[in-house]
């Protein structure tokens, strides 16, 4: 609640608190304080300015109040009574006052003495402000009471509205036993009992104190209503008398209770030396900076890295930018406001529904409830008209609505809520289209083989046998009635384990700030597991549904990974063997993919953001794989330990891509992995065949980049090498076939009879290939309009035209393709050959950048 | 950032302590991005008008148009290509003929869209541009050049999926090698992880028949780790609803979590968990330095510095406190995150309730979505799949404790059993269960206001003449209303990439008052003059607001233990709300926050100066509140 708190504690130290009650090992003293700190740490937990409490101790051997007196005759008045902190906020201090300084006294003080001392604090703190006034009683009521002017007490507490309540270490429980007790402790708690009871107060035994202060509890919030405005209905604009506009006021009805952030605490501060501090001693407190500095995009990188430096921009030079795709647009603070979505501060019904249309799960958020505005008796007839219609014709209404004036429009349903004490609309807000996924799963109900047919049995599906199992397990663990009769974990007898776990840990580290923290107790949790009595009783059924579903956890699902395309049509008693090997073929080629073209799985990917090591280790996993693979023809399993191991890192990272340095060594090296990995692979139609096609590629972007961004003919050595390499390669129909896991024919001379479709496909495009990319290579280096001019790269490359020429019909083995000689011959003339086509601007244009990273 | 929503997280990242805690928004970040290559057939058939006058070919190119406009709201990170085939002229690196390359496999962008448009409104003209070959091109060719695309990207791709669009469904009839040859390029594209989703399109009076052709193709294809059974197929190839076929493969179905169901000691299953609904945010802003040459982006580096010693700190000299009581009491960050982790990641099932249990006024956070997983547990399927049907049947919910993943908070949740509907338009709810987040007692407010009133049932009867007449007969559909400050922010920013003048949007969440008017504008004019005849209900306390709430909080089972059990009700009948929420942000020390209107507007209530500037008037509040 939100006003003022005033609550004073009457702790009793009298001598007798020191003896313990029946079968406890500390003193009625202790007891009550764990409780009273309890209490304490409750209003701190509060952490408010407006709570106030104060402790004042009866029985004490110090006197320290505003009433005591000692007048000439040596009487004294209120001795005993010492206060120990006035009101004021509560806090950690005055707990730890409480726990460690405050000790049993040796005279016997009179608890009566201590409510006056405290009314007359009270009175003067809280003068005729507005406060909540309560006075708690702590006592094993073994002193005696004077208990003259009782009636005057009373009838001032009335008054000002206290409220006493009191704790009694020997009370009575409403339903137990009554205690053993001594005749003035029995005659004091009938006293006690009348004056809380006409002080608007109650008497609790400790343990029933106990108990209570154990009991986990929840921050009350003040209802705040987020929304005080109209609910609309109509055209108001156009037509005033035919709209209706309801004042209401929402509320929110459920809403997140979090746990406060903890703030960061500097160790430094902690362990430094007094005379390196500053400022005010060890605050341990720790500020944030934050600096600009302009990022350095990858083309600026790829330049030169020195000359990039880093430079800061002071925060006011910023502006704001957002992405349209790729592109980025800044936006002054300035346009964004103007260009900001008008809307004025609303909730408008849009139709209304039938809610047997609703998915719930459309609800996005917490749910609000809409009242008519307190104390409007016309908003309460105007909005309930339509809450009793809504339940009667069980529909639901769509409203637009509009926290603030010119906040963002949220869509919501109402749906009415009628209750013998309640009668309003909860409010929900619902899903824009964009907040939609429309993912499609595969039906657990419909598999069809390959030719179309429905499965009745497989053993992705439901039986029967196992549906009924199931019916009989839910039944024996219902919880409707689980809880002595009565549903058992409503939403509002659970609490969240988490913040009381916060509190606990809190209090405990603050009272105890160099011990650990005790274990989590059992009751916080309990509420998280299944109950033993309950799982009793489910056993027999649960027992069938293991026997029944014969389900097999899968160690390392990465390698067991079980294809359901695969699985589509195959005999469910057949599939074992066969089926976990294809599935571990595909996952181990897919990770090699991954790891040659840079792809890595998703789940590697994360790790790597995470320790920003980039895609090093991640590819070296996959060669390694691939290499332990053609290496040694181990069988599936146990491959990704020497991946793990990262120990072919080196040979990985010289394949990964062609470089400039050793281009030749690189396209082998890619060239005969790929190769590899799709001989040995049992894939049969090429798996590899991607990837080899990759090699070749980046070699021919290699080669039209050395000789077109030659420094003179420096680089043309180099590209002529690559050249013959490529070509040798691309020749090579014994290559081709490994690719497809040929083995039936070897040498040269084969014909196309003797030869797979797929090996002699390969063989033809890679003649193709070869052909129409050295045709590419005259065109560019002949073409006049390049600067500088590279025919005289062509000059050279006519010089070994024996190992560069095109592939010819004798080149090959019969049946795969090849020019002709004619063709062949053609390639020499002098010019560029008029049917060709000449593609300039694919060529790549060569960059400076380039150019001087060659010339390095 | 694909495939999964955006949040605001990282405005708060700084002022978040749960360093230890993956939140969903930065797991988001590391996503890999999802790349999607639309392959539209450009043949003589796809460019002739179905019945209902639309031309397969363009509609192709907007789908392929929407998808990117979609992706720069969802996603701005994914790749979309688009290529063509069967075209005169021919565009791609390895001079196929009839191969156009359209767009590169790239990040949305404005020309991109733009050039679309352009196709699509008939600027840019197709004979002259791109020109049908008469059906003439090779379909290994095709994938071929496809498979380069995606090799060739320089990007770290996470899913690789084509498009294929096609009206076509036997192609290369009769020349048996080129039929193979296209089959093993497709293989080939399977192999290397590229799915191929084919959109194919009915001619006119001519079903597409996938039997001919395409199911070779399309079978046996592993998709990377996600999903290993072909989702529920689509029979229906109708040109009208391409758009929504291609919508709904737009977003790569990604897993949020994939963890066991334990339904008791040694019975359990594996299940992975999305998010289905969840609401989409406007993407952050980046800061940008425009004074040099060009726009440039700026990162920002956050560092801390201890106070009392002016050095920087590294993470391992970080602790964490909570002010108690005026003391700060610190924790290690193990201890920190030890506090809210109660087990390990799962769902433990507790039992099972009726459905009603659980109603929609106990929702506190969006839902996720169960589907086995086969790949952690071999025989999870039949198992989900018993316990579901079963569910259903007997209209049963389950109560599980849920750990999403490790250093998770836990929470109780419900699952609601949903069944598979399929219609002629394809799945239209998939199998699995709703995941319902459940609140805590922590997380319930009572109702604040209690009313006895019930109006005259001429008045009910008003109301439900409205009701019938404004009754939206499909019902609520989340696919009718795009998110208007969404919409309005993107082309905003859309217009000033392109220096365009319109910025205005089509807000679809605004109410159509002329039709409502004219359906409903006397019935309404009617309940009003009910409701005038109607006597107002009388309330004995007026102030029924802090009434009802002392009663309503005193079933609190700890109200005894915190004293307040008896809390008088002495506020002020004429207590406005405004005094409280002065009171409750004095009190939390919040008055920083309110605003100068809301300062000014409470102290002129309590007649007190409220004249200066904001400070002032905080001061005069506090001294209002001072004790």
């Amino acid at each position: 609640m939100a006003s003022k708190e005033a609550t004073i504690y009457i702790l009793d130290v009298g001598a007798t608190m020191r003896t313990k009650r029946e079968g406890q090992n500390v003193s009625r003293l202790e007891e009550t304080k764990g409780v009273l700190l309890k209490l304490l740490a409750n209003k701190v937990h509060m952490n408010r300015k407006t709570v106030y409490v104060s402790v004042v101790l009866v029985g004490s051997d110090i006197t320290k109040n505003q009433l005591a007196t000692v007048d000439e005759d040596g009487n004294a008045d209120y001795q005993n009574v010492d206060v120990l902190q006035e009101l004021g906020v509560a806090t950690l201090e005055l707990m730890k006052g409480v726990q460690d300084d405050v000790n049993v006294g040796e005279a016997m003080g009179d608890c009566l003495d201590g409510l006056i001392v405290s009314l007359d604090m009270m009175t003067k703190f809280c003068k005729k402000l507005k406060y909540e006034k309560k006075i708690y009683i702590l006592t094993d009521a073994s002193s005696q009471i004077n208990q003259d002017g009782t009636d005057t007490i009373l009838a001032s507490v009335r008054e000002d509205n206290v409220e006493i309540n009191v704790i009694g270490t020997d009370f009575d429980s409403e339903d137990g036993e009554p205690k053993p007790k001594t005749e003035t402790q029995a005659a004091n708690e009938a006293f006690y009992k009348e004056m809380a009871q006409g002080a608007r107060g109650d008497v609790f035994s400790l343990d029933e104190a106990k108990q209570l202060t154990e009991e986990f509890y929840t921050k009350k919030v003040k209802p705040t209503a987020v929304y005080r405005g109209t609910l609309d209905l109509g055209d108001p604009e156009d037509h005033p008398d035919a709209s209706l506009s309801i004042p209401v006021h929402m509320y929110p009805s459920t809403m997140v209770a979090k746990i406060p952030t903890a703030k960061k605490y500097s160790v430094l501060s902690e362990n430094a030396a007094v005379e390196d501090l500053v400022g005010d001693g060890r605050t341990g407190i720790v500020n944030l900076s934050r600096t600009y500095k302009l990022k350095v995009t990858a083309d600026m990188a790829s330049g030169d890295s020195e000359a990039e430096e880093v430079t800061e921009v002071p925060e006011e030079a910023l502006e704001k930018a957002y992405m349209y795709g790729k592109t980025i647009i800044p936006i002054r603070a300035v346009d964004l406001d103007a260009f900001k979505l008008r809307t004025a501060k609303s909730m408008t019904i849009l139709g209304f529904f039938s809610a047997s249309t609703f998915r719930r799960e459309w609800l996005l958020s917490n749910i609000y409830s809409v009242f008519p505005a307190p104390g409007d008796g016309r908003a309460e007839v105007d909005l309930l008209g339509f809450v009793f219609a809504l339940h009667e014709k069980n529909s639901y209404a769509l409203v637009r609505y509009v926290r603030a004036e010119d906040a963002e429009p949220k869509l919501g349903i109402l749906w009415p809520e009628i209750t013998e004490e309640h009668k309003c609309f909860y409010f929900g807000q619902v899903a824009f289209s964009e907040d939609v996924r429309r993912y499609l799963f595969a039906s657990l109900t419909e598999i069809h083989t390959a030719s179309g047919k429905k499965l009745e049995k497989h053993r992705l599906l439901a039986t029967e046998e196992s549906i009924a199992a199931c019916k009989e397990f839910i039944g024996s663990l219902d919880l409707m009635k689980a809880d002595d009769g009565e549903e058992y974990l409503k939403p509002k007898t659970t609490f969240n384990p988490a913040t009381q776990r916060q509190k606990q840990a809190l209090e405990y580290r603050a009272l105890n700030p160099t011990k650990d923290l005790p274990p989590i107790p059992d009751s916080l949790i309990a509420q998280l597991m299944p109950r033993q009595d309950l799982l009793a009783e489910t056993q027999l059924y649960a027992d069938k549904l293991i026997q029944l579903w014969d389900i097999k956890k899968i160690d390392q699902p990465q390698k067991n990974k079980r294809g359901y395309g695969a699985s589509l049509g195959e005999d469910g008693e057949k599939e074992g063997v066969a089926q976990t090997s294809s599935g571990a073929e595909a996952s181990t080629t897919a990770s090699l993919i991954d790891g040659l073209t840079g792809n890595p799985s998703s789940k590697r990917h994360k790790s790597e953001s995470v320790f920003g090591t980039a895609s090093t280790a991640s590819v070296a996993g996959g060669v390694g794989r691939a290499s332990a693979f053609g290496g040694s023809g181990q069988t599936g399993l146990g491959r990704g330990d020497m991946a793990a191991s990262g120990m072919i890192q080196f040979e990985m990272n010289a394949v990964r891509e062609i470089r400039t340095s050793d281009p030749v060594k690189d396209f082998q090296d890619m060239v005969r992995i790929a190769t590899i990995q799709s001989q040995q692979g049992v894939r049969p139609a090429g798996a590899g065949f991607i990837t080899v096609s990759m090699a070749v590629e980046q070699m021919q972007a290699m080669i039209t980049k050395l000789f077109s961004t030659s420094f003179g003919d420096q680089l043309y050595e180099k590209a002529i090498e690559c050249l013959k390499s490529l070509r040798q390669f691309l020749a090579d129909a014994d290559m081709a076939d490994m690719v497809h896991g040929g083995t039936g024919f070897e040498g040269k001379g084969k014909t196309a009879t003797n030869m797979p479709e797929k090996t002699r496909e390969t063989i033809q495009s890679r003649v193709e290939t070869w052909n129409t990319f050295i045709k590419e290579v005259k065109a560019t280096a002949l073409n006049t309009a390049t600067s500088p001019p590279r025919a005289d790269f062509w000059e050279l490359i006519n010089k070994s035209r024996k190992e560069l020429g095109l592939l010819t019909i004798k080149d090959v083995p019969a049946g795969c393709g090849g020019a002709s000689e004619d063709e062949a011959e053609k390639l020499w003339a002098e010019t560029s050959d008029t049917d060709m086509p000449l593609h300039v601007e694919d060529a790549e244009a060569p960059e400076e950048d380039d150019l001087l990273a060659l010339m390095d | 950032m694909s495939a999964s929503w955006r949040s605001n997280y990282d405005n708060n990242e700084e002022e978040d302590g749960d360093d230890g805690i993956v939140t969903d928004a930065q797991e988001t970040q590391w996503r890999s991005r999802d790349s999607i290559l639309f392959v539209i057939d450009c043949s003589p058939a796809m460019l002739q008008p179905a019945e209902d006058g639309e031309i397969p070919f363009y509609k192709a190119i907007k789908c392929a148009m929407t998808v990117q406009m979609n992706k720069i709201i969802s996603s701005d990170s994914d790749l979309v290509g688009i290529m063509l085939y069967g075209t005169k002229k021919s565009k791609n690196l390895t001079n196929f003929e009839n191969i156009y390359v359209l767009q590169d496999l790239d990040a949305p962008d404005v020309n991109k869209i733009q050039q679309l448009e352009g196709i699509d409104d008939r600027t840019i003209d197709f004979d002259e541009e791109f020109g049908t070959s008469d059906g003439k091109y090779t379909l290994g060719e095709v994938f071929w050049t496809a498979s380069n695309l995606f090799g060739s990207s320089a990007q770290r791709i996470g899913s690789k999926r084509m498009f294929l669009l096609t009206n076509e469904d036997d192609p290369h009839r009769g020349d048996i090698s080129l039929r193979s040859a296209s089959k093993v390029r497709a293989k080939d594209l399977q192999d290397f992880g590229i799915k191929i989703e084919l959109f194919d399109i009915d001619k006119p009076n001519e079903q597409f028949d996938r039997s001919l052709f395409y199911r070779d193709i399309l079978l046996g294809g592993f998709d990377d780790d996600e999903e290993e059974r072909e989702e529920a197929e689509n029979t229906n190839a109708k040109l009208g609803e391409l758009l929504q076929r291609v919508q709904r493969k737009e977003v790569k179905k990604r897993s949020l979590f994939n963890i066991p169901l334990k339904l008791g000691p040694g019975l359990e299953f594996g299940v992975k968990g999305y998010n289905l609904v969840m609401s989409q945010k406007k993407g952050t802003h980046r800061n940008v330095y425009t004074l040099g040459e060009a726009v440039r982006e700026v990162e920002t580096v956050t560092s801390w510095i201890c106070a009392d010693t002016t050095q920087y700190i590294t993470p391992t000299d970080l602790k964490y406190f909570w002010e108690f009581g005026g003391t700060k009491v610190v924790f290690t960050k193990e201890e920190v995150a030890a506090m809210k982790t109660f087990g390990p990641p799962g769902l433990a099932l507790i039992g099972f309730k009726d459905r009603e249990s659980v109603p929609m006024q106990l929702n506190i956070l969006h839902s996720m979505f169960l589907y086995p997983d086969e790949q952690s547990y071999e025989g999870s399927t039949r198992a989900f799949s018993s316990l579901l049907t079963a569910m259903a049947e007997m209209d049963k919910i389950a109560i599980c404790s849920f750990t999403q993943r490790k250093n998770y908070s836990t929470r109780l949740v419900a699952l609601i059993p949903q069944l598979e509907v399929v219609s002629e338009h394809g799945q239209e709810l998939p199998p699995g269960f709703q995941l319902i987040p459940l609140p805590w007692a922590d997380d319930l407010r009572p109702l604040p206001i209690q009313t006895d009133y019930r109006p005259p049932t001429e008045l009910i009867e008003s109301a439900k003449a409205i009701i019938s007449k404004l009754n939206m007969k499909k019902g609520f559909k989340p696919d009718n209303y795009e998110n208007p400050t969404l919409q309005k922010h993107y082309k905003v920013l859309q217009a000033t990439a392109l220096n365009q003048q319109d910025m205005d949007i089509d807000d679809k969440t605004l109410p159509k008052t002329k039709q409502m008017h004219e359906r409903a504008g006397a019935y309404i004019q009617n309940y009003k003059d009910v409701a005038g005849g109607v006597d107002l209900p009388v309330h004995e306390n007026a102030s029924v607001l802090t009434a009802s709430l002392k009663r309503a909080s005193q079933s609190q089972a700890s109200e005894a233990s915190q004293g307040s059990k008896r809390a008088k009700s002495t506020q002020p009948a004429d207590d406005d709300g405004l005094r409280q929420e002065m009171q409750e942000k004095y009190d939390n020390g919040e008055l920083k926050k309110a605003t100068v209107a809301t300062l000014k507007q409470f102290l002129v209530s309590v007649q007190r100066p409220h004249g200066g500037k904001k400070d002032e008037l905080i001061a005069q509040v506090e001294q209002y509140f001072a004790p």
